[in-house]
């Protein structure tokens, strides 16, 4: 890989209050427009390694860098940009109950005080390459789990961030919308936008064939270009 | 800091209220209520401050001489009463001044004079003026000392017993704001942390999105100052009311010497809706403060 890397741990080590260890000494480097997953059992790591990427959890020790920039040093400024450049997608969705599919993808806009026009023109393209034009007037409620997440991705891609992370995000639907979503997920990374999924489903990773990351106890395993769900020499 | 981004905070703020209605409500009108009494409080100390200094002003003895004393003899009195150190002007009031005086106030008709014929009970009378009122007491007793004064009254302790009251009840109101005004900060906060509570999953998104800190707190901020400006809307209406009240109702007691003074309630007014204001701002900073870790 010629790219420079646009994520970068170095001996990235996190202990909780409760010392319980979410990373112990892990290096890597991701390069600009890479799909990479995350694997391994419930606790190995996974969601500790994304919480770092997006700063809603920082390093105990080590250094993580995104675009260059060490983020434990941010100011609130800073750090609100880097999230402008991180979009963020979670198992549970996260999708705000009171407000239409449409409104949930808008609100992303909002939020950062975008003009009225830009979120009337940007929202129906966002609505239709998520595949959800059809149902951008339903609640929550009334969605799928898959169509849920499809807004969730929508929401979290609004604002064209260069990184998309994914924490489990077939976790909640069937394995046939499961592939459905991956679609939806290749085609961003065929823009050029970074991912870095965890994820339990075996199926998926297989499939996709990209760079697998595997974590046990905090610490990288295997880092695999290409790779399965479960090693095999 | 843009008007659009006020604009948007402010309609946050109203639709905030609007969610949490009966919440909303019952802080404004705790605030209203404590920010009456505060304006009630300010309306007296100034009233009664005017109404002191009006009775200062008036401070004055009133020197009575002996009724059997001829007009001559009083005469020696006045030249006495001239040498006391601190006297600044003597006004002389005969007998007959003095019963002409008293016939008038009855309204001429009380049949007074009938009754009491050739006969004069009033004293000739002095009427003085201290240099300063503190001299008065001083005067008072060295002119009961001179030879033919049957009585020496002045209005001094009823000048101090007001001051006294008005001191009282200054400290006891000061006392009173502070504590209105924590509990008008703290029902705010209180409100504005179950705004807080009701919006975490929208503060969750703003904050996955990269939201500016002002752009999440903006619409709180706004909402607790919406709330304590509306509160002091609310006091200050029912405040001018009840001054424009009791002033014409003050306007007809002669003595209280107490007018409708329009910079002044104004200026009340216009402290109220700033500590309003004030008290929204700091009730919801702190609840943002303790609960948004942004």
């Amino acid at each position: 890989m010629n790219q420079p890397a646009i994520v970068r741990l170095e001996n990235v080590t996190k202990v909780y209050g409760n010392k319980t260890i979410g990373l112990d000494h892990v290096s890597t480097n991701i390069h600009k427009g890479e799909f990479v997953f995350l694997v391994g059992a419930s606790g190995a790591g996974k969601s500790t390694f994304l919480k770092l990427l997006f700063r809603e959890a920082k390093p105990t020790s080590g250094k993580i860098y995104v675009g260059n920039k060490n983020i434990s040093l941010l100011k609130t400024k800073e750090l609100n940009m880097l999230r402008k450049n991180i979009g963020v997608v979670f198992q549970d969705f996260r999708l705000l109950e009171d407000r239409t599919a449409y409104e949930n993808i808008a609100y992303a806009m909002e939020v950062l005080g975008y003009l009225k026009k830009d979120i009337r023109d940007r929202v129906p393209k966002i609505l239709k390459k998520v595949g959800m034009q059809h149902r951008q007037e339903h609640y929550p409620q009334q969605l799928s789990g898959g169509e849920q997440q499809r807004i969730a991705i929508g929401r979290a891609i609004i604002n064209s961030p260069k990184i998309l992370l994914a924490d489990e995000p077939s976790g909640n639907v069937d394995p046939s919308t499961a592939v459905e979503i991956m679609d939806i997920f290749k085609e961003i990374n065929n823009v050029g936008t970074t991912i870095i999924m965890a994820t339990h489903d075996r199926f998926i990773v297989d499939q996709l064939a990209k760079r697998v990351i595997e974590l046990k106890k905090g610490q990288v395993v295997r880092d695999q270009e290409g790779g399965r769900y479960t090693y095999e020499s | 800091m843009n008007l659009k981004k006020i604009g948007y905070f402010i309609k946050q703020a109203f639709k905030n209220m609007a969610r949490n209605k009966v919440m909303s409500f019952s802080t404004i009108l705790t605030v209203a209520i404590s920010l009456l009494i505060v304006g009630a409080f300010l309306v007296f100390i100034v009233n009664a401050g005017i109404f002191i200094q009006a009775q200062s002003d008036k401070t004055q003895l009133s020197v009575f001489v002996d009724t059997a004393y001829t007009s001559d003899q009083a005469k020696q009195v006045e030249n006495k009463l001239n040498q006391i150190e601190g006297v600044d002007t003597i006004i002389y009031k005969s007998k007959d001044e003095a019963l002409k005086e008293i016939i008038e106030k009855q309204g001429g008709e009380s049949g007074l004079e009938a009754i009491l014929g050739d006969e004069n009970p009033m004293p000739h009378t002095f009427i003085i003026t201290g240099t300063s009122n503190l001299e008065l007491e001083g005067i008072s007793v060295e002119a009961q000392e001179i030879e033919g004064v049957y009585k020496v009254d002045y209005a001094k302790d009823l000048a101090d017993r007001l001051t006294n009251i008005v001191n009282a009840v200054r400290i006891g109101g000061i006392i009173a704001v502070g504590i209105l005004f924590l509990i008008a900060v703290f029902l705010i906060s209180t409100t504005i942390k179950l705004a807080l509570y009701a919006k975490r999953k929208e503060i969750q998104v703003m904050k996955y999105v990269g939201s500016s800190n002002s752009f999440i707190q903006g619409p709180f901020l706004a909402s607790g100052m919406l709330l304590g400006l509306l509160g002091a809307v609310l006091s200050s209406i029912i405040l001018f009311i009840g001054y424009k009240f009791l002033m014409d109702w003050a306007g007809n007691v002669a003595f209280l010497n107490l007018t409708f003074q329009a910079t002044q309630i104004v200026s009340i007014i216009v402290g109220l809706l700033i500590s309003g204001a004030l008290v929204g701002i700091i009730g919801s900073y702190l609840s943002l403060r303790k609960y948004l870790e942004v």
